[in-house]
């Protein structure tokens, strides 16, 4: 007889082959890759800013990231929406990945942080391992490390 | 290949890129009442305040009360709750008995309370620039609405609150 574990929504994508899940609770909308307008003399990681409902938003290419490389034309390619904390106030951040297309039930617990200490994977500081695979959880808070934090919100 | 993985229409991008530029409307802010008559009077309670309505509840009375605003008490989900006479608080001339009748059960900040309204018309939103201040001499109304061609008054929580605890140490 299983237990009845507390289990949570993740909404998972994928940059390339990988998998990642973000927290459902955390993610305001979840809005078609539209053109953003590109930031000059921004770094690679930084798509461009979306105006969004009147906000200017910038939105952050995980693919480039993590993988080196702009994400896919796709429609399954999404920016998600999150609240970013910032010193006092919330800040709207986007986010840009591929195969935003599925919502996973599971028990936040299953994610363990890694045993290795990597500053540099911001996006896999915890994993999990569902199905067959490995799924590294996304925590908005530690996507940026102080200096990238600098650059886009200072 | 499914439509999630074909190369997105730019004439579809940027119609959406349009439409999410877009300052969505702020809508008027709106307070809850929860509606009911009395005597024939439309009258309005913060939602907030009302915990449940019933139908005709037995009551029993308590003896040596005046029966002016106490009319008794009622058993309510197993506790007794002081039954009270909204109407001879609201407009001490017309009585304190109406027939037929409702029960309401007012939750103010945390005193419960019975009452007997005519009908309970429901719980509408009321925009608040439809709202006009109360005549002077009104002391339970915190302000007058016009709905549905209606005048309703509004009633005030904390000051029914303190005419209630006040009408029941009477």
């Amino acid at each position: 007889v299983s237990e009845a574990k507390v289990s949570e929504l993740f909404l998972k994508f994928r940059i390339g082959e990988e998998a990642f899940a973000l927290r459902a609770r955390e993610v305001r909308t979840i809005l078609p890759s539209v053109p953003l307008r590109p930031l000059d003399n921004s770094p690679d990681f930084v798509a461009g800013l979306l105006d969004y409902q009147g906000t200017v938003v910038p939105v952050l290419d995980l693919c480039q990231m993590c993988a080196g490389r702009p994400a896919v034309a796709r429609y399954s390619t999404r920016i998600m929406l999150v609240d970013y904390p910032l010193d006092e106030k919330v800040a709207l951040l986007g986010m840009l990945a591929e195969q935003v297309t599925d919502l996973i039930e599971c028990d936040p617990e299953q994610f363990l942080p890694l045993q290795v200490s990597l500053p540099e994977a911001c996006l896999s500081g915890e994993v999990a391992r569902l199905g067959s695979e490995l799924v590294a959880r996304v925590r908005p808070d530690q996507l940026l490390s102080p200096e990238r934090r600098q650059q886009l919100f200072a | 290949m499914s439509l999630l993985d074909r190369t997105p229409d730019q004439v579809y991008l940027n119609q959406c890129r349009e439409v999410l530029a877009l300052v969505p409307e702020t809508p008027p802010p709106t307070i809850s009442y929860l509606l009911f008559t009395l005597a024939g009077q439309s009258f309005g309670l913060e939602a907030a305040c009302a915990g449940q309505v019933l139908g005709e509840l037995p009551l029993r009375s308590v003896p040596n009360r005046s029966r002016e605003i106490l009319l008794g008490l009622v058993n309510w989900e197993g506790s007794l709750l002081p039954c009270v006479s909204l109407l001879s608080l609201l407009t001490p001339e017309s009585g304190s008995h109406i027939l037929p009748y409702q029960s309401l059960v007012l939750d103010l900040e945390g005193e419960r309370y019975v009452t007997r309204v005519g009908r309970v018309k429901g719980i509408v939103r009321l925009p608040s620039q439809l709202i006009e201040p109360a005549p002077q001499a009104s002391r339970y109304l915190t302000g007058i609405a016009s709905w549905e061609g209606e005048k309703i008054g509004l009633l005030d929580s904390p000051t029914l609150r303190h005419g209630l605890r006040r009408g029941l140490a009477r």
